[in-house]
């Protein structure tokens, strides 16, 4: 897994390239967390490339979405794939994440 | 003379309908063995032939004797599919009676397969009489068969399937005395530091087989210990004793000391070191105040690392007695005639989030639990005990699992931070009905298996949301219950994400979907050896020098 980040107009876009597997938990975490220390508080983390997601990753995606939300940001998940979307339905996450399909929809969410 | 006109009539118009339908209509060309024709009609062996030209004459034959013809109907009243069974039963049938191929047993009179080669739930008597009943359960076997794989596959030869035969004799006798041997001596009883068996033939640690605890050591490893010794492994052909004592294995396999220790102990050793290297050099000096307090620096410091080591030590013991004390809380598998539960359990660090129970329900239910809490260590150990219990206890009296889990989030919830949720797939499964609610929280799908239902896999996914998101409403709007008769021959498998995740060197993930093709292959056997196979196959899909990533747990279930 590999991340890299862009600033757009009012939020910050996470990309992740490549599946989240156990090993890369910790990683894609800070990731994260340094973002939100970084008072980044609108994330969307991209998952067109994600063909898989393990339940530690999702773990970590929920405790930043919840931190964000405290302080007054967002977390959200712009164009994830079948197969990761399907990870979230099974869990009955995408009733609790947003996921959009593009980023202007995204800008439009955050606006 | 008009009565031999009219009869020649109808005779010439019924060969010419004949010929039409046998050539358009598929059901009417169903043949078994290449000899015997079956009546789409009666279903029925209506024709036997050895010439394809007999064909015609002889269903007209059977057509003016068939009884459903008779009464007039015309259209099949068997598809096509059924008579293809029927078909494949009957040159099943003719070579189970007639060829030794298909006679094999072994020394337990355990039917083998001679296309896969493996053992089946068939019993041939000991006098060798195969009865009608004994067919069918073949039958029933080499329809779900992927290697006869619907009669396009080739079987075996006979020597090759009497040579499987033997080795799996040898490991069943062997299985025998494993047990007495793990019971016995302790160099059977050997485990690296990750409950993996480590053989005292050859010395290797096999990572497939689980012995973190005496339940599995006696339970599951002893097959799997048969199985590596009588066909992989090179020390034991000698057939004699181990020649390693169980001291000689554990000082190979001792758990390394962490880093951050031996390399602090590595500089206590340098320095004190230094300091005696120091302390010679200074012996005959006039400076030796220096050296004293050289020595007493060197004395602090490597109190404080003994100190440190001892802190250290205390907690990785706390985490091995967790560990133990979380084996020994593993419920028993329940014992309920016509039910054959086996589970395997593997933790993947020192503590799992990986749980399984079968809480009693009821006198007439139980419950069948299996879940998986996000993460994996102390915490997720933590939240694991606490979500299996609270689920356990809500089961008393609740036949819907619905209600029991909604009850179970609403106490687990406040509990848990927002980034710790536990996956669950709670069941109640009536032994006098054998009718079977499930609810799914997020977890894997619950699979079944039988050969003799249409179609032999099934994939329940009720819907639901894993335990500890939600407070109460979404999850109880979300969560669905869905029920199923469970009939004999029933194959259910539970399963977490320890093995749908497993991901090997080219991190592609194992996925629900192999796990499918496995219960195809191996779910018309009994439910230890399907998760053994299961286990096996996981393990060397990750690669055999890859250590566990998660926790594994399996359930499997077979109704008999």
């Amino acid at each position: 897994m590999e991340l890299s980040s862009k600033d757009r107009e009012g939020f910050h876009v996470v990309e992740v390239h490549g599946n989240i597997l156990v090993g890369d938990v910790d990683s894609f975490e800070m990731y994260l967390k340094s973002l939100k220390s970084r008072n980044v508080l609108k994330i969307a983390v991209e998952m067109s490339q994600v063909d898989s997601i393990v339940s530690g990753a999702i773990g970590a995606l929920m405790g930043l979405a919840d931190e964000l939300e405290a302080m007054g940001g967002r977390l959200v998940l712009l164009t994830p794939n079948v197969k990761v979307l399907n990870v979230f339905r099974r869990m009955g996450l995408d009733q609790v994440f947003r996921i959009y399909d593009s980023e202007e929809e995204t800008r439009r969410s955050f606006s | 003379m008009l009565d031999k006109w009219k009869k020649e009539r109808e005779a010439a118009k019924l060969r010419e309908w004949l010929t039409g339908t046998l050539a358009a209509n598929p059901a009417w060309s169903v043949v078994a063995g290449r000899t015997q024709w079956i009546c789409p009609l009666c279903g029925l062996v209506g024709a036997t032939f050895q010439a394809r030209t007999e064909l015609l004459d002889k269903v007209g034959a059977h057509l003016e004797a068939c009884p459903v013809f008779k009464e007039g109907t015309r259209g099949p009243k068997f598809t096509k599919d059924q008579l293809d069974l029927k078909a494949r039963f009957l040159e099943v049938k003719a070579l189970v009676l007639s060829n030794p191929l298909w006679q094999q047993r072994d020394s337990r009179g355990r039917w083998f397969c001679p296309y896969c080669l493996r053992d089946s739930e068939v019993q041939i008597p000991l006098d060798g009489k195969i009865n009608l009943d004994i067919i069918d359960k073949m039958h029933v076997h080499i329809e779900s068969c992927f290697a006869y794989d619907h009669g396009r596959g080739q079987p075996k030869t006979l020597a090759d399937l009497q040579r499987t035969i033997q080795a799996h004799d040898a490991v069943a006798k062997l299985e025998v005395q494993v047990k007495q041997k793990i019971a016995a001596t302790p160099v059977w009883r050997v485990r690296d530091a990750k409950g993996s068996w480590v053989c005292p033939y050859c010395r290797q640690v096999l990572l497939s087989i689980n012995a973190s605890s005496m339940i599995t050591l006696t339970e599951t490893a002893p097959v799997q210990i048969s199985m590596h010794l009588v066909n992989h492994c090179a020390g034991y052909r000698s057939k004699r004793e181990p020649a390693a004592t169980a001291q000689e294995l554990e000082a190979i396999f001792k758990p390394a000391a962490p880093p951050v220790l031996a390399s602090a102990t590595a500089a206590a050793a340098a320095a004190a070191a230094a300091a005696a290297a120091s302390a010679e050099a200074d012996a005959n000096s006039a400076t030796r105040i220096l050296t004293d307090q050289l020595m007493q620096k060197m004395k602090k410091e490597m109190a404080e690392i003994r100190a440190e080591v001892q802190v250290d030590k205390s907690a990785r013991l706390g985490l091995e007695e967790a560990r133990k004390k979380q084996m020994q809380m593993l419920p028993e598998l329940p014992k309920l005639p016509g039910l054959d539960f086996h589970v395997i359990y593997k933790p993947c660090s020192t503590v799992a989030g990986d749980f399984y129970d079968f809480p009693r329900v009821s006198e007439d239910e139980i419950g069948i639990l299996i879940g998986d809490v996000s993460g994996h260590g102390i915490e997720a150990g933590i939240v694991m005990a606490l979500v299996r219990k609270v689920i356990s206890i809500h089961a008393k009296g609740k036949s819907s699992p619905k209600a029991t889990m909604v009850a179970s989030n609403a106490d687990i919830y406040p509990d848990l931070d927002r980034s710790t949720f536990a996956t669950v797939s709670y069941c109640v499964l009536n032994l006098k009905t054998r009718e079977l609610r499930m609810t799914r929280a997020g977890h894997n799908p619950i699979l079944l298996f039988n050969p003799a239902r249409s179609p032999s896999l099934l994939s329940f996914e009720p819907k639901g949301m894993a335990v500890g998101v939600d407070k109460g409403l979404r999850f109880e709007a979300t969560l669905e219950e869905s029920a199923c008769d469970l009939q004999r021959g029933d194959m259910l498998l539970f399963f977490t994400d320890g093995i749908s995740e497993t991901a090997n060197a080219q991190k592609e993930e194992f996925g629900i979907d192999r796990v499918k093709e496995e219960l195809n292959q191996y779910g018309g056997h009994e439910a230890k050896y399907l998760l053994h196979m299961l286990d096996m196959n996981v393990a060397e899909f990750r690669g055999a020098e890859r250590e566990l990533e998660d926790d594994i747990t399996i359930i499997g279930i077979k109704v008999k």
